[in-house]
C-alpha cells in the first residue's frame, strides 16, 4: 500500500514535468528580461503604490521538490544567516526600547501602511484551475468606507504582466456583522453590483449609505464577491473582497479640529480635541513631518474616552525628532481613529479621519535621550535572567539592522564593527539563499 | 531552631518567588480551541522543556468562528496571568500569530510580556483565505475568510506599535497536505503551503519573499535563528519555535 501510495505521488509530482520545466525555463527567461529593461514591476497589479520591484525569487518550495525528485543538483549547505553573526534578545530589545513602543521614527520605505494607511492590501493572484498562468487583482480604493462616502472596487486580469480581456459575469455586495446587534435576513441581502470598463479594469462605484440604508449603526463589513471570465479561461472564476462600512450616525467620535501642542519632557505633545458619542476605549494614530515633506514619527494613542468633548495628548518622543534630522515647522498629519469594542464582530469602529493638516508652534527643545520608563528596565532584568539561562531566542545580524530605522541602524552598525550600507532594506533584498535538502 | 531555620531555607529554595515567575502562554491556529486542539491540523502539540518556565498556559482561544472574538479571549488570558510580578511568553502557531500581535497592537503596553515567538505565523493574512476550499482543509471552519490579508493588513492592526520584539521562525517545505500542494502557486513567495513568508516574517507589504531576511519588516518583528524556514511545511512546523528554543534550528 505504501509503495502504491507513493508511486502515485511520485506520478502526480512527476506528471506534466517535461511542460513544467518548459514553463520555467521560460519564466527564468522573462524575469531576466524585465531586469535588463529595468521594469519598475514585476506583477501588473494597478496598484501604484506598490510600484516597486520585489525581490528576485528563488525557487519555491515545490519546485525544489520536483527538482530533487527528478534528480536535479542541489546545492551545498546553507548559509541560514550570511553575516554569520547573531544578535542577543537582550541587545535586540535594548535598541528597540531606545524609543518607546508607541513613538518611532517615520519610515516611508518600511511605513507605507502607516502614511499610505487606508489602503486595501492586495496583490494580484492567480486564477483557481487556471493553467496558463492568469491572475487577477480584485481590490478597493479603501479598507474603511466611511458614512455616505463611496468605495470604488476593480477587476483587472493579466498574464505575464499584460492585461487579459475579462467580462464580468455577475458581482454582489452584502453586509456581514458577526457579534453584537445582528442584521435581519432582509438587512444581510446582498445587492447586485454592475461593472463598467475602465480601460484594462471593471470598476464600480458603490455608495453603500444608499444601497443599505436601513442597517443599524454600527460597524458592518461589506463582503464582495465577483464572478468572472475571461480570454482562454475554462470555467468562470470568483474573487472576493471586504471593507469595514460605518454607516451614517455610527462613527463613535469625530475629531473637533482644535490642536495646540508644547514640548514637555523633551517630547513634542500635540493635544486633539476630540467629540464623544459612544465612550469606551480607543486606538488614535497620526503622523508627524517636518519642512519640505521630511518624515519624523508616528504616534498611537489608546485609552478610555467618556461622552462628550475633550483632548487626547499625542506624544512624539523627543529622540525620534532628533534623529530625524527635519527642520520645522512640523505637521501632524494622517490622523485617524477608532473605538475598540470586544463584545461586537466587527470591533472596530472608525471614527471620520480628519482631512487636514495641524502646523506646531513647538520648533525646538527636543531631548536626545533614550526612553526612560521603569517597565525597560524591567523588561531588560528580566531578558537579563533567561539569557543567563540560555532562554532568548537571537536574531541574525540581517534582521537587526534590517529593523532598525536609519541613524539607528548607523549607530548600531558602528557598534557591531560593520557598514550600515550592507543593510538597508535596498542590500537586504539582495540577499539568496541557496535552497537545502529537503529531507525525504 | 535549627531546624526551623533549615526548613525556612529549604521553603525558600524550594518556592519559586512571586517576582521569578515566568509564564509560557501557547496560542493554537485557525480552526481550534485551545493548543492541544488537533483542529488547526499542526503537529502534535506540547510544551517546551526549558528549566526557567514555572508555568505553562494552554490559551483557551476559539479561532473556530470569529477572529475578534479571539482577540477578546487571548486579552482575557493576559489579563490574568501577565500581570502583576509575573513575566510572560508567548508562542503562537499560524493565526495564533495574528491573534496575539492584533491583541498587543490594540491594547498596548499593558501586560508584562517579555517577548512574542510565532511559528508559521498568519499575522500578514494568508491568500488561500478565500480560496473555496480554504475552510475544508480546516475542517469546515467558518473563521477561515476572516484571515486574509485584506482582513489582517487593515488600519486598525498598526503591527508596528506591538510594543514588545515579535519573533518568528517559518517553514518553507513542501506541502503534501495542503490538497497535494495544490495551495502553493496561490500563496507569493517560498511558502509552506498555508502562509506566504511574507506573513510568517512580519513583512510591511504582500510581495513574494524567499526568506526572512530580506527587506522592511513591520517595526520590532525579527527573523529568529535563521533567515530561510526549516524545510518543512506548515502543519509540520507547529512547535518548531520550541524546537529552536530548546536545541536551536
Amino acid at each position: 500500500m505504501a509503495i502504491l501510495i507513493g508511486g502515485l505521488g511520485l506520478f502526480w509530482a512527476l506528471r506534466d514535468r517535461g511542460d513544467e520545466d518548459a514553463r520555467a525555463d521560460e519564466e527564468v527567461a522573462s524575469v531576466e528580461v524585465r531586469a535588463e529593461e529595468d521594469r519598475p514591476r514585476t506583477r501588473f497589479d494597478g496598484n501604484e503604490w506598490r510600484d516597486v520591484t520585489p525581490p528576485s525569487r528563488g525557487r519555491s518550495s515545490a519546485e525544489r521538490e520536483a527538482a530533487l525528485l527528478s534528480g536535479a543538483p542541489t546545492s551545498g549547505p546553507t548559509p541560514r544567516y550570511p553575516s554569520g553573526r547573531m544578535v542577543s534578545s537582550l541587545d535586540v530589545y535594548r535598541a528597540m526600547s531606545a524609543y518607546p513602543p508607541d513613538s518611532r521614527p517615520l519610515e516611508p520605505e518600511r511605513h507605507h501602511d502607516l502614511i499610505d494607511w487606508n489602503r486595501q492590501q492586495h496583490g494580484s493572484n492567480p486564477i483557481e484551475g487556471d493553467e496558463q498562468g492568469t491572475t487577477y487583482l480584485y481590490t478597493a480604493d479603501l479598507a474603511w468606507v466611511m458614512g455616505e462616502g463611496p468605495i470604488r472596487s476593480w477587476l483587472q486580469v493579466s498574464r505575464d504582466d499584460q492585461p487579459v480581456e475579462a467580462e464580468v459575469l455577475q458581482a454582489w455586495v452584502a453586509p456581514n456583522a458577526r457579534r453584537g446587534e445582528e442584521l435581519t435576513p432582509q438587512q444581510r441581502q446582498p445587492v447586485r453590483l454592475e461593472y463598467t470598463r475602465d480601460g484594462d479594469r471593471w470598476v464600480h462605484d458603490l455608495v453603500p449609505a444608499q444601497a443599505f440604508p436601513n442597517v443599524p449603526r454600527r460597524s458592518i463589513d461589506l463582503v464582495f464577491v465577483i464572478e468572472f471570465t475571461y480570454e482562454g479561461a475554462t470555467r468562470p472564476a470568483r474573487a472576493a473582497l471586504s471593507a469595514l462600512w460605518a454607516p451614517p450616525g455610527a462613527q463613535p467620535a469625530r475629531f473637533t479640529g482644535t490642536f495646540r501642542d508644547a514640548v514637555e519632557a523633551g517630547s513634542l505633545a500635540i493635544y486633539v480635541g476630540v467629540e464623544v458619542t459612544e465612550p469606551g476605549f480607543f486606538n488614535v494614530d497620526a503622523n508627524l513631518w517636518g519642512e519640505g515633506e521630511a518624515p519624523v514619527a508616528w504616534t498611537k494613542w489608546r485609552g478610555d474616552l467618556t461622552p462628550g468633548q475633550q483632548e487626547i495628548r499625542l506624544s512624539f518622543f523627543g529622540k525620534a525628532l532628533v534623529d530625524s534630522g527635519a527642520s520645522p515647522p512640523f505637521r501632524l498629519e494622517q490622523l485617524r481613529g477608532f473605538r475598540y469594542a470586544e463584545s461586537q464582530s466587527p470591533a472596530v469602529q472608525p471614527m471620520d479621519a480628519y482631512p487636514g493638516a495641524y502646523v506646531c508652534t513647538s520648533r525646538e527643545g527636543f531631548a536626545d535621550a533614550e526612553w526612560d520608563d521603569p517597565l525597560r528596565e524591567e523588561r531588560i532584568a528580566e531578558l537579563e535572567r533567561v539569557e543567563s539561562q540560555g532562554g532568548n531566542p537571537p536574531v541574525p545580524l540581517e534582521s537587526f539592522l534590517g529593523n532598525l530605522p536609519p541613524e539607528q541602524r548607523a549607530r548600531e552598525a558602528e557598534r557591531l564593527g560593520v557598514d550600515p550600507n550592507d543593510f538597508t532594506a535596498e542590500a537586504l533584498s539582495r540577499i539568496e539563499l541557496p535552497p537545502d535538502e529537503p529531507e525525504m | 531552631m535549627k531546624t526551623l531555620a533549615t526548613l525556612a531555607l529549604v521553603a525558600f529554595v524550594l518556592l519559586p518567588s512571586v517576582a521569578d515567575a515566568q509564564t509560557m502562554i501557547y496560542v493554537n491556529g485557525l480552526g481550534s480551541t485551545n493548543w492541544l486542539d488537533g483542529s488547526s491540523k499542526g503537529e502534535t502539540p506540547r510544551r517546551a522543556n526549558l528549566s526557567w518556565i514555572n508555568t505553562h498556559v494552554d490559551a483557551w482561544v476559539d479561532q473556530r468562528y470569529d477572529h475578534q472574538q479571539a482577540v477578546a479571549q487571548f486579552k482575557g488570558i493576559l489579563d490574568q496571568h501577565c500581570r502583576g510580578t509575573n513575566w510572560c511568553y508567548v508562542m503562537a502557531y499560524s493565526n495564533g500569530g495574528a491573534v496575539t500581535t492584533e491583541t498587543l497592537s490594540v491594547y498596548g503596553n499593558q501586560w508584562k510580556i517579555a517577548w512574542i515567538f510565532t511559528t508559521a505565523g498568519n499575522q500578514g493574512g494568508s491568500e488561500i483565505s478565500n480560496m473555496s476550499w480554504m475552510s475544508e482543509l480546516f475542517g469546515g471552519c467558518d473563521m477561515a475568510d476572516e484571515i486574509g490579508p485584506g482582513v489582517h493588513r487593515r488600519p486598525s492592526f498598526n503591527h508596528n506599535a506591538v510594543p514588545v520584539a515579535v519573533y518568528n521562525v517559518g517553514g518553507d517545505g513542501y506541502c503534501w497536505g495542503c490538497g497535494l500542494g495544490a495551495t502553493h502557486p496561490f500563496l507569493p513567495g517560498n511558502d509552506d503551503g498555508v502562509v506566504a513568508p511574507h506573513s510568517a516574517y512580519s513583512y510591511t507589504n504582500t510581495n513574494g519573499y524567499d526568506h526572512g531576511c530580506q527587506a522592511t519588516q513591520w517595526t520590532n518583528h525579527y527573523t529568529a535563528y535563521r533567515c530561510d524556514g526549516v524545510n518543512e511545511d506548515h502543519f509540520k512546523v507547529k512547535t518548531q519555535h520550541i524546537q529552536c528554543l530548546e536545541s536551536g534550528c
